[in-house]
């Protein structure tokens, strides 16, 4: 027991020297994060660059995009385990993994912008007073830790099946394959009603909100792991055939085309019908009295993703793997400013009332998030690194015997 | 003397540095660990206002409020009255009251809908009043269906029966999806630990904590008790009449029958119960000078 321990812990922290550095500088980031976690807490969230105009800002923003990047796995659940398809097959556990650590790094977002995170248990269903089916917060907190529970169990009960050695039992894992596909969809659904679900905010208040979401998630998810099985690739044993990740871009260039037809479609309602509810989209877009903080942000998202779109269109540049990545790149910080900064912070620019409180994060929420998605990446690095070990037989069960089922 | 090998002297060094700088370090972490503690605690007890008695809603009555835009001036005495009257910090700011100022006529525009034209001014002490501009005071609405208590995860914000919008302070996580719904930016967040000075409080109001959201209550603890909200009493023009919707005699029952009035963003559905008269402004103002400055209330910034 004690030696299986032991023969864990170093494949966790053992490894070639660039992993080490790799670890080291994770865990850095992380303890740099929590130095101002600690700030935040001795101060209260006086400390960060929110105010009542704008109530939710940069955590809430890493959250819906970090909640699209953990439903994303789906992209890889339904072509492996629906179609059979096996070059995607062989890499879906690793998809998983991205879904755990992605949903952890949602839940840090949340408690950490929470004002009163001690009373976290009036959430807990029976025990508090969780106000469920009525809000669709409650609803949030309710398929996140699902889907959470979810993809733990999957990946663990796989990765212990191979340290067995033993099959999986297909009838156990089935139901819980099945039931993963609708609980990622419908994270990212609720995360987008949150949004949808308010009248006071025109800007949200629109039903292409939830659509675009998944449109956006189908391809900033993909297009990180995409980067992620290509390192995996060069520097592991392991292997990934071209073929997988040439079905990844494709899915990712039919989500984007989806994605931007959507924004052409919600752009052309909002400027075509010109009503006063345009205001947030013009301080998005243009700047309002003055006030344009996030035009250049926004416009260098849209130039992103355009950019990619046309590179993922042309099949001999989606095909050649410098281009690919720099399409994924492009995407994924061209989704991560548009979900995060171009999603949340108009909504409350300008406020109910019209005030301007020109939001924007401040050190403490960049380096706490900074911390959140190095302790992400971290649990995702480390797991991704048993998994492999196990899945290369690095790391398997002592006893001889295996036991037949 | 022997000289020290580069390892001891590493080993020196760290020792001092770790003397120096540890105990601070520690206690610091320590004092957060302490604060997450009492935090805890008092939330699971539940400490905010503890001993306060929140009176029992009042059987058939429903609260509403009438404000006449006539008469309004801008003074933002209202404002100012429920600051004290309801423990509100000046680390709130806006109060719960918050006073535009509009261009335009009574009627002629729905306030609050025209963001691009609205000029926005919620600051406490705003005493420059113009003659020829409109006023609005905009409070939480008290909506029959509140978006804040549909969308609250844990039903600390809730419709009484008696109209009232209520909060429970010690149910409220600060998750702030309220503020997000609340269409008339009627809710105020906690930021930091609120500053009152001792001699300030009033005993009939929960002091808040750090970390939980609040809001305009109508006064609750005076308007069951048969009592009128601070605004309506503060308000030097009379522009705010405060009574019971269900009472056919009441002054706004009355009003309501027979003068015209809106409804803030009515087009939402919320059912807001403060009704805006749109009668014209009249003339004979009691009272037109800047607001005297309480050297008292001043002294509440600590």
């Amino acid at each position: 027991m004690i030696d299986a321990i032991i023969k864990l812990l170093k494949t966790m922290f053992g490894g070639s020297t660039p992993y080490k550095i790799w670890l080291a500088f994770l865990l850095l980031v992380t303890a740099v994060g929590a130095y101002f976690v600690y700030i935040q807490i001795d101060e209260g969230l006086i400390a960060t660059n929110m105010r009542d105009q704008v109530s939710w800002g940069w955590y809430i923003a890493n959250f819906t995009f970090l909640v699209g990047v953990a439903a994303a796995a789906v992209v890889l659940v339904i072509p492996a385990y629906i179609y059979k398809y096996k070059p995607i097959k062989d890499i879906v556990l690793i998809g998983e993994i991205m879904a755990v650590s992605a949903v952890t790094m949602c839940l840090l977002f949340v408690v950490l912008d929470m004002g009163a995170p001690e009373k976290f248990w009036h959430l807990i269903p029976f025990i508090g007073y969780f106000n469920f089916p009525q809000s669709i917060l409650a609803w949030d907190v309710l398929v996140l830790n699902v889907y959470l529970a979810l993809n733990l169990f999957l990946v663990f009960y796989a990765i212990w099946k191979m340290y067995k050695q033993e099959e999986y039992n297909h009838k156990l894992m089935w139901p819980f394959i099945l039931f993963s596909i609708p609980a990622a969809i419908s994270i990212h659904t609720v995360t987008a009603f949150i949004y949808a679900g308010l009248g006071a905010r025109p800007f949200w208040n629109a039903a292409i909100l939830a659509p675009r979401f998944i449109a956006s998630a189908f391809c900033s998810g993909p297009a990180f792991m995409l980067i992620i099985f290509q390192i995996i690739r060069k520097r592991t044993t392991f292997e990934i055939s071209d073929k997988a990740l040439l079905k990844i871009s494709e899915i990712i260039t039919f989500a984007m085309a989806f994605n931007l037809f959507l924004l052409g479609s919600e752009i052309f309602k909002e400027v075509y019908s010109d009503s006063q509810h345009i205001a947030a989209l013009h301080y998005l877009y243009t700047g309002l009295h003055g006030h344009d903080r996030l035009v250049p942000w926004i416009w260098s998202a849209m130039a992103f993703n355009l950019t990619a779109f046309g590179i993922l269109i042309i099949p001999s540049l989606r095909k050649n793997f410098t281009t690919l990545n720099i399409a994924c790149v492009l995407i994924f910080a061209g989704v991560y400013i548009e979900k995060g900064i171009g999603l949340v912070f108009p909504g409350f620019i300008p406020s109910t009332m019209g005030d301007i409180y020109e939001y924007f994060p401040n050190t403490l929420e960049i380096m706490i998030s900074l911390g959140i998605w190095a302790f992400g990446l971290l649990i995702f690095t480390i797991l991704t690194k048993i998994a492999l070990a196990v899945k290369s037989g690095e790391l398997r069960c002592s006893c001889t015997e295996t036991k037949s089922r | 003397m022997r000289k020290l090998t580069r390892r001891e002297l590493v080993k020196l060094a760290s020792i001092i540095g770790a003397g120096v700088l540890v105990p601070d370090e520690v206690s610091a972490f320590g004092s957060i660990i302490d604060k997450i503690v009492k935090k805890a605690s008092e939330g699971f007890s539940g400490t905010i206002g503890k001993g306060i008695e929140t009176p029992p809603p009042v059987n058939g009555v429903r609260f509403g409020m009438v404000i006449d835009l006539g008469l309004c001036i801008g003074c933002r005495r209202c404002s100012y009255a429920c600051k004290l009257e309801n423990n509100i910090p000046d680390t709130i700011n806006p109060p719960y009251i918050m006073v535009f100022e509009t261009k335009y006529k009574p009627g002629h525009v729905m306030p609050g809908r025209d963001i691009g034209n609205l000029k926005i001014d919620s600051g406490l002490l705003y005493t420059k009043l113009r003659k020829d501009r409109m006023y609005m005071p905009v409070q939480c609405n008290h909506c029959d269906d509140p978006p804040c208590a549909k969308v609250c995860p844990t039903q600390a914000t809730y419709k009484t029966t008696d109209g009232i919008v209520m909060m429970d302070y010690n149910k409220c996580i600060g998750c702030r999806y309220c503020m997000a719904a609340c269409p008339y930016n009627a809710r105020r967040f906690n930021w930091q630990e609120p500053v009152l000075l001792a001699d300030r409080i009033n005993p009939l109001v929960p002091v808040r904590t750090d970390g939980v959201v609040e809001k305009c209550t109508f006064c609750v603890h005076r308007t069951r008790r048969r009592g009128t909200t601070r605004c309506t009493e503060a308000c030097p023009n009379k522009a705010r009449v405060f009574g019971n919707l269900n009472d056919p005699d009441s002054d706004i029952s009355k009003l309501l029958v027979s003068e015209s009035y809106f409804r803030h963003k009515e087009g939402l559905n919320t059912g807001p119960n403060i009704f805006y008269l749109t009668r014209p402004k009249r003339k004979p103002m009691r009272w037109f000078k800047p607001v005297p400055i309480n050297p008292k209330i001043r002294g509440l910034k600590s």
